[in-house]
């Protein structure tokens, strides 16, 4: 059964219908959607990052000074404010940028900086690492989400989140020369997972000796003590000629590490696997071979050119005649109850119409917290993953709170069930809806069906 | 156990449908129960360093690979053996070591080489696959999923996964329960029968959504007092719950082993978490856990040389953890192949000696009484279980 063309748009590739905007269907206008939010200007910037980090080291010289000494109540005091204001600052940028999804008239761009921020996994690692964390899509994904992958790829690469994550901040050439002064040695996390997770895939022919090697070009690819943001440490950097998937490359050379990058990026097992990735992603777990094959030649053509593999997702007659067969994941679901009952950006976080426990708290709850995925693999994508028996108690405990806050707010739950699926509502579900006993849990029934939480 | 009142329970959650349809709300039955012993698997995420948790501080090499990360003959850690000594962070773990209620497995891997994926090898480990290139069986479902197949009067409630995730281990054609601490269900009857019937039509949330409304209550009559939060701690009381009821196997994960930076202070909380479960385990068993056999299972070890961090990089040879009264006593198991260079599994891990499904598969005879051909066959297939593993009594 083929669905509705606008409902494939707001649910398949978008974040769900909003009242008063009608999701853009068609190829062209969803592709310049990526172009419009890559030019965007960043909700977390470089004077966002920073003011964070000054947060952070306000905190640090409180506990600094407090540390091993007896302190009095009031300084005890000053330190819990500290560390309040800490969180609260992060937490306002994460409830920032799901502010931004709720409102967002470019579903599609937005889902797709959304896949491409959980392809190149960060997750919050300690206290000093959020702020990083924090401006990580705006700075490294997004910018990108309309030109090439390479590029992505290398801006990630240099970007204080993933440096830290993946402990490539802290690895040294062993021959380099600041090794000789003092104790640093190599750490091959980020190169593996480079290989492993974010280009190639597992299955693909390299070894230990690639992995080996990639670890030694990327030293000198650090962390600025002071400020914190990239750059090239020359001083760490592994002296040598290294043999990566049959080219050698030059040790000791930004450029030539990232030309390695680039050469990894160009490779067509990683035009392979992330065609199949975005096809598993957009349409089924085991999405079909003739969209995949569509993607993988986009992808090769254009040499990763993301606009053009975008535009071949959207293009696909697969794409619009494929029964909804995904998941929501948690955020998504939030979002989209969000959308559809028009909140705004204003309406969210702590003492609002929706408080944190039912949109931050209540993705964490779901087991989808903002930034705490599981691994540099990210969120799974499977759907058995997220609806298993305990996440299921969850989404219902969710859905039934939510619905009470809907009901708060004047909401009635067969209109929100019209403006959150349109066309794409079932009978049996409008028709349970109506039947429920009271609002709140005809919200909650809207929010924990296979309609809304399919796509 | 007052039957009366989970019948009832469980009665109230049929609403309509077929009971019989669904073994969850069929009555109660000890006829064919699946023995009386207890198997916990607790899978350790991230790769355990088997190095630093049962550290070979006999073998003269182990001070050149590791210059800085030893704990031998520091505070609080334990000698086992003149051989091996448990970390400081395992030594809640001593009194158990004393009563022959504890053991190790050193040197032990899956087929499992080379590409050192956490991924892809905890996948293998937990299907129990046999191709040496790290392929998973064709049904890719869990070994510990086959092995209730082979399990006399199992059902749906007879193993549970504990926890938010999904665990490969116990997927498969089996039934299996799934649940966590912090799981609760707040719909009424009412708008939960409302709900059965728009899930009806897909199969994923349906089965989901019964399951959350039966464990609901079953966790209800375990007492109640549910520690609502997801630590190593409330991981292994809800089991231990789940076990003294009817479950016979349960198994959950702990994470954070993977200790590339500063391994010294990382490895800490993971090891602490690791000692707290066993020991929540033993107290909430009670007379059970001299019945019970706890395996801790990880994807591979670690480098036997620290890295450039004062960390350790993906391995090949590990470390298994077993504990429980089923134990024949307190033993470091498994053959030690050396940290000299040439000893090192490609002159960068420690080597494996043995495949630790053998080990895994010896278990669930000793446990569960099941066959060897069986287990050789349906549960490890392609693996030979050889000489008794001897790790139970």
């Amino acid at each position: 059964m083929t669905p509705p063309r606008d409902a494939v748009a707001a649910l398949r590739f978008g974040l769900g219908f909003r009242p008063g905007q009608n999701p853009e269907a068609e190829p062209a206008a969803m592709v310049a959607q990526l172009a419009a939010l890559a030019g965007a200007r960043p909700l977390v910037g470089d004077a966002e990052t920073l003011a964070l980090r000054k947060e952070l080291m306000e905190f640090r010289r409180i506990r600094a000074a407090t540390r091993g000494k007896a302190v009095g109540d009031d300084m005890r005091a000053r330190l819990e404010e500290e560390r309040r204001e800490l969180r609260l600052a992060v937490e306002d940028a994460l409830l920032a940028s799901m502010g931004r999804a709720v409102a967002t008239p470019h579903g599609f761009a937005e889902r797709m900086a959304r896949f491409w921020r959980n392809h190149f996994a960060v997750a919050i690692k300690f206290r000093g690492h959020a702020p990083y964390v924090a401006g990580y899509e705006d700075q490294a994904i997004r910018p990108h989400v309309a030109g090439r992958f390479a590029d992505m790829l290398k801006a990630v690469v240099r970007h204080p989140a993933m440096l830290i994550y993946l402990d490539q901040y802290k690895s040294a050439g062993p021959n380099s020369r600041a090794a000789e002064r003092r104790e640093l040695g190599l750490n091959e996390n980020l190169a593996r997972e480079i290989l492993e997770l974010h280009t190639l895939g597992v299955g693909a022919a390299y070894g230990q000796a690639d992995v080996d090697a990639l670890a030694r070009l990327l030293t000198g690819f650090a962390v600025r003590t002071r400020g914190r943001s990239y750059e090239y440490r020359r001083a760490w950097a592994e002296p040598g000629r290294f043999e990566l998937l049959g080219r050698a490359w030059e040790g000791g050379s930004e450029a030539q590490t990232l030309a390695a990058l680039d050469a990894i990026a160009s490779h067509p097992a990683t035009a392979r696997r992330l065609s199949h990735k975005l096809a598993r992603h957009f349409l089924a777990d085991e999405p079909p071979e003739a969209l995949v094959k569509a993607l993988e030649a986009a992808w090769r053509d254009s040499d990763g050119d993301l606009t053009a593999v975008s535009r071949a997702l959207v293009s696909h007659p697969l794409a619009w005649s494929s029964p909804f067969a995904k998941v929501r994941q948690p955020q998504e679901a939030v979002i989209a109850a969000l959308r559809a009952a028009g909140a705004g950006p204003a309406d969210i976080g702590p003492g609002r119409a929706y408080g944190r426990g039912l949109t931050l708290g209540a993705a964490a709850q779901m087991g989808q917290g903002l930034f705490d995925m599981p691994g540099p693999d990210g969120w799974p994508e499977e759907g058995a993953a997220w609806i298993t028996p305990g996440a299921m108690a969850k989404r219902l405990d969710w859905a039934t709170r939510m619905g009470a806050a809907m009901a708060d707010a004047g909401l009635d739950p067969r209109d929100l069930a019209r403006a959150a699926l349109r066309g794409a509502l079932s009978e049996k579900t409008a028709w349970a809806i109506a039947a429920a006993s009271q609002k709140r849990e005809g919200f909650a029934l809207l929010l924990a069906s296979p309609d809304f939480n399919r796509r | 156990m007052d039957l009366t009142r989970r019948a009832l329970l469980r009665g109230g959650l049929t609403l309509g449908c077929s009971a019989a349809a669904f073994p969850l709300m069929t009555r109660v039955t000890f006829a064919a129960a699946p023995g009386d012993n207890r198997l916990v698997v607790i899978v350790l995420r991230g790769a355990l360093d088997g190095l630093a948790a049962v550290e070979p501080y006999g073998d003269r090499d182990l001070a050149a690979m590791r210059p800085t990360l030893t704990t031998a003959g520091k505070k609080g850690s334990v000698d086992l053996d003149g051989r091996f000594a448990m970390h400081p962070a395992l030594s809640p773990l001593a009194p158990l070591w004393g009563a022959g209620e504890l053991s190790f497995v050193h040197a032990v891997s899956t087929p499992y080489r080379d590409k050192r994926s956490h991924f892809d090898g905890q996948d293998l480990l937990e299907n129990g696959g046999g191709r040496a290139d790290g392929g998973m069986t064709s049904g890719r479902d869990g070994w510990l999923n086959r092995a209730l197949g082979l399990l006399p009067g199992a059902k749906a409630q007879t193993a549970i996964a504990v926890g938010r995730e999904n665990m490969l281990l116990l997927d498969g054609d089996n039934p299996a329960l799934s649940w966590s601490p912090d799981s609760d269900l707040a719909l009424t009857p009412q708008a939960l029968d409302l709900y059965r019937m728009i899930s009806a039509q897909d199969p994923l949330f349906d089965a989901a959504a019964r399951e959350a409304a039966a464990l609901d209550a079953e966790r209800d009559m375990a007492g109640g007092e549910a520690a609502r939060r997801v630590d190593a701690a409330s991981l292994a009381a809800l089991s231990a719950d789940m076990l003294r009821g009817e479950a016979r196997i349960a198994a959950f994960s702990l994470g954070g082993y993977d200790t590339h930076r500063d391994q010294d202070r990382t490895i800490r909380k993971p090891l602490g978490q690791l000692a707290e479960a066993i020991t929540t385990l033993k107290a909430g068993l009670g007379p059970i856990w001299e019945r019970t056999a706890v395996m801790c299972v990880t994807e591979f070890g670690r480098t036997a040389r620290e890295n450039g961090s004062r960390g350790t990089d993906h391995g090949t040879g590990g470390l298994m953890v077993y504990a429980g009264g089923a134990l024949s006593g307190a033993k470091v198991h498994g053959d030690w192949p050396g940290l000299k260079p040439s000893d090192l599994y490609q002159d960068r891990d420690l080597a494996p000696t043995d495949d630790l499904r053998r080990h895994a598969a010896w278990t669930l005879r000793g446990l569960f009484g099941m066959e060897i051909p069986a287990l050789e066959r349906e549960v490890f297939p392609g693996v030979s279980m050889g000489s008794e593993s001897r790790i139970l009594a």
